[in-house]
């Protein structure tokens, strides 16, 4: 489901809801003749209006729609990927040290830092450093444990795989899979804030290596992911807010609409073009004749780099 | 008014779709170089599926639906852009032919849906979807 989509529908729907309330309030104090007051109906009516607007307009997705998009977000394999073919170097100091998962104690940070460790591991699977993949993998199980989603991960199995670098694509389909399944577990037991915090968690810690690595060697395909990550923070920051209840969440999802401001100087432009399709090897091939373009200046990276680190650093800490 | 009976009619429609996952070993050694992503569950045969996922400029995606017994023929994937573009499908109407994967190189950053269908109701499968850069 587009993010837009969602934002106009729901958005002038509970606008419309209030009003509705409103206009039948109206109807119901122009019926009561026994109604007595001093004001006149058209201040009345200016009051109610201005206590709709002001009013909290609960504008909650529907449970399915929050599942919608939690589907949609990219996996932080891709941005590894990514990193490794422009040509980025292994660097472990950028990633979040497997260590610190003892010192985290609260559901909220077990389920962010589980997200962030997932795409650590994905980092680090993609370089093919299974012997190093180990010790990530015991900081997942602790934070999965933690949470009560330790048996969606084989970990014996996995050890197993770790301890051969052959089985480095089979290390990253399993872990992957787990991931997804963890999530859609999360989702229908109704514990749709954990699995939004640890894809909140993996996007932010991708987007962190992809920043940090991108300020030192300024490849421009860095800049343009980093740029399109203007569509994914728009997606959290809406699925986020359906819980600010929780004071925690509340306050993450303030610093991700501060990364948002930063992120509306970001320019991305569609052209749209009939695509073409051939067939390749027995598959039908969509070649792509459509493009996007992102215009993303250097002091925006370094304004966005500089932000993302900020708030990581408040989840890894 | 008629803004959110639309968006009712499509959560109502991709509400009853399960979230679950399953192994779909057969699907994923078909992948040939590509990159693992999601399982997609398609349980329900009676109607039209569609899930989205954010595909990303100059990687290389490929779908690909199978059952337990390896290729599935008789569901088809129709892939649409951010705008609601159909931009192909898996099914080739003018040879009414079946195509078991399609694949797409991205240029254009977005949204992506994509719609599975079903000829046989008796169809139970899964999609596999994975990257390539």
């Amino acid at each position: 489901m587009n993010l837009n989509h969602i934002n106009q529908f729901i958005g002038p729907f509970m606008k419309n809801l209030l009003l509705f309330a409103v206009f039948v309030s109206l109807l119901f104090f122009a019926c009561d003749s026994s109604t007595s007051n001093n004001q006149s109906d058209e201040a009345k009516l200016q009051q109610m209006l201005d206590s709709a607007n002001a009013a909290p307009q609960d504008n909650k997705l529907p449970e399915a729609a929050v599942g919608e998009i939690l589907k949609q977000i990219p996996s932080p394999i891709e941005t590894s990927v990514l990193i490794k073919k422009s040509g980025g170097t292994y660097s472990k100091d950028i990633l979040n040290p497997s260590e610190n998962a003892q010192s985290y104690s609260s559901n909220y940070k077990k389920a962010l830092n589980l997200g962030v460790y997932g795409a650590d591991l994905g980092y680090i699977n993609i370089y093919e450093k299974n012997k190093e993949s180990l010790y990530y993998l015991n900081s997942i199980k602790s934070m999965a444990d933690g949470l009560n989603i330790g048996q969606f991960f084989d970990f014996e199995t996995i050890k197993r795989l770790a301890n051969n670098n052959k089985n480095a694509d089979s290390l990253l389909n399993i872990t992957t899979d787990n991931f997804n399944k963890i999530n859609s577990f999360l989702y229908e037991q109704k514990r749709s804030d954990q699995s939004v915090l640890i894809l909140t968690g993996g996007w932010l810690e991708g987007l962190n290596i992809m920043c940090q690595i991108a300020q030192k060697n300024k490849n421009p395909k860095l800049y343009e992911r980093i740029g399109e990550q203007k569509i994914i923070i728009d997606q959290l920051v809406l699925v986020l807010s359906n819980y600010e209840s929780d004071s925690n969440i509340k306050l993450l999802n303030n610093d991700l609409k501060q990364l948002q401001e930063i992120y509306k100087k970001v320019q991305i432009t569609y052209t749209y073009k009939e695509s073409k399709m051939e067939i390749v090897d027995g598959i039908p091939t969509i070649v792509d004749k459509s493009e996007s373009k992102v215009n993303i200046t250097d002091a925006q990276v370094v304004e966005l780099a500089k932000l993302t680190s900020s708030i990581r650093n408040k989840i890894v800490s | 008014m008629k803004k959110f009976l639309i968006l009712t009619i499509i959560v109502l429609f991709t509400g009853g779709v399960t979230m679950s996952q399953f192994k779909t070993p057969e699907c994923v050694a078909k992948l040939n170089g590509f990159t693992f992503l999601k399982t997609y569950k398609l349980d329900n045969p009676t109607k039209e599926v569609e899930y989205s996922y954010v595909f990303s400029k100059d990687n290389s995606y490929m779908l690909i639906i199978c059952n337990k017994d390896g290729a599935q023929k008789n569901a088809s994937v129709t892939l649409y852009d951010s705008n609601r573009n159909m931009i192909a499908s898996s099914y080739d109407e003018a040879n009414k032919r079946h195509y078991y994967a399609l694949a797409y190189n991205c240029r254009s950053t977005g949204i992506y849906y994509m719609k599975f269908k079903f000829d046989d109701p008796s169809t139970e499968c899964s999609s596999v979807l994975a990257f390539k850069r």
